[in-house]
């Protein structure tokens, strides 16, 4: 039986927090809401908390059970093995489209000379050698990145202030499009990255207080929230209509930023963050992977599948798009409606067949041996 | 260069697991690192020889005959 590992619950802000800004400050652009994407991204915190809802609903219905594991109890053994395996699919698709992002912003604007495959393969390794070190590390270099990566923002915040290049005039007209474009510009943001939080269904079976799973989540959620609209209120203020012209607009602007005759050129700091931050998604998407893959074979040690599958997500990565637009158009116009399924459609299934079947409610506050059947998948006694 | 590398990580990863899982006579566990591991070095093989396909076109074709809706600029 593997070891439990648990993480606190700062440590699960932390992780929710760098897995919602992580990727998305640099492919952040705007949507088919054109100025007004500010206001989708504030709507969309709220499909992020509707994922939260399902995830804890489930969590507290199934103690320290992952999603793997309560698929195959609701939905019986075959059946539940099937979803699980879409599941392991979608978590290893969403690491890999992670590790792509880097890449290819890496190969096209920082490094022009160097191809992607070796970003996509020095970021694995290192995000294997994290996820096989466990779960409990990666969340302590959360907490450690977090602060950093917060900091570092605020520095880009105040050269800007300082270099007096936002325009607020740059958000008027509010709602030039009309209402329906927002909504519509609001579904892919909802879907990148605010309901990708469907992953860490997986993580929190680690949490040592099952019942609070709900308050960190939330205030990850809405501190990155926060975050996230405020940077796209500063990018729109400083680059206004200009920004579908850019392909990453947030590292275009950032590099143009220039406060005094000395502050100027701040990006490599940025950047810095800017790869801890997919260091860490691309990490909690392996660990989900792995430790769905263990649970579905029943293992006694999950680790052994760390470097075997970082494989495959490294190949799957260097398969995926040929160039930057691909990737841009995939994530925009595509990605939404291909992640619904995962992100809504199966959970709410999983929701109502718990409502209908009434199913787990016998094992709640008996938190401790529903734990340390966690992997073991045999006991099926509810 | 890459697969050189990935071959080198793979064999270090083995000589790291496999002795102890012998030991412990985990049988099943050994099996299943050995598949996944050939597996592995299998498809990351396919990818330097340009023969793994790309799910992004499939996937694209997929949602394009259910919906089609632009939400970005392009």
């Amino acid at each position: 039986m593997t070891k439990k590992e648990n993480i606190s619950s700062y440590q699960l802000l932390c992780l929710v927090f760098i897995f919602l800004v992580g990727s998305t400050a640099i492919l952040q652009s705007t949507t088919a809401a054109e100025r007004d994407t500010w206001i989708s991204t504030i709507l969309a915190i709220g499909a992020g908390g509707l994922t939260i809802f399902l995830i804890t609903f489930l969590a507290s219905r199934f103690p320290g059970k992952s999603l793997i594991e309560y698929s195959q109890e609701l939905f019986g053994k075959i059946p539940g093995k099937l979803l699980g395996i879409v599941y392991l699919w979608y978590f290893l698709h969403l690491g890999s489209l992670v590790l792509i992002n880097y890449g290819e912003f890496l190969s096209t604007v920082v490094f022009p000379e160097t191809d992607a495959r070796l970003f996509h393969l020095t970021m694995g390794l290192v995000v294997a050698y994290m996820v096989y070190k466990g779960i409990e590390v990666t969340a302590r270099i959360g907490e450690i990145i977090l602060p950093v990566f917060v900091g570092f923002f605020f520095f880009s915040m105040l050269v800007s202030a300082l270099s007096g290049s936002a325009e607020f005039q740059n958000l008027k007209p509010i709602l030039e499009n009309g209402f329906g474009k927002m909504l519509l510009g609001t579904v892919p943001i909802a879907a990148f990255p605010f309901q990708e939080l469907i992953v860490f269904s997986m993580i929190i079976p680690h949490l040592n207080q099952q019942t609070e799973s709900r308050k960190p989540l939330f205030m990850g959620l809405g501190f990155a929230g926060f975050f996230l609209s405020v940077i796209m209120i500063h990018s729109i203020a400083v680059l206004g209509t200009y920004i579908p012209t850019l392909v990453f607009p947030r590292f275009f602007m950032i590099r143009l930023l220039t406060a005094g005759p000395f502050i100027q050129r701040i990006e490599p700091i940025i950047i810095v963050a800017w790869i801890m931050g997919g260091i860490m998604k691309v990490g909690i998407c392996l660990h989900a992977f792995v430790e769905g893959t263990g649970q579905l074979l029943s293992l006694k040690e999950n680790k052994i599948l760390v470097f075997p599958l970082t494989f495959i997500l490294i190949a799957l990565t260097n398969s995926l798009f040929k160039n930057v637009g691909e990737m841009l158009n995939f994530a925009v116009n595509i990605y939404p409606v291909y992640a619904f399924p995962f992100q809504i459609l199966f959970p709410v299934l999983m929701v109502i067949l718990t409502l209908v079947k009434g199913k787990g409610k016998a094992n709640q506050g008996n938190n401790n041996q529903a734990a340390n059947n966690n992997g073991g998948g045999k006991h099926k006694g509810i | 260069m890459d697969t050189a590398v990935i071959l080198l990580t793979g064999l270090i990863a083995a000589l790291a697991e496999v002795p102890e899982l012998i030991k412990n006579k985990n049988y099943k566990e050994l099996i299943i690192f050995s598949a996944f591991l050939l597996g592995g070095l299998g498809i990351f093989v396919m990818d330097h020889l340009g023969v793994l396909p790309s799910p992004s076109k499939a996937i694209e074709v997929l949602v394009q005959s259910i919906i089609k809706v632009k939400f970005g600029h392009q």
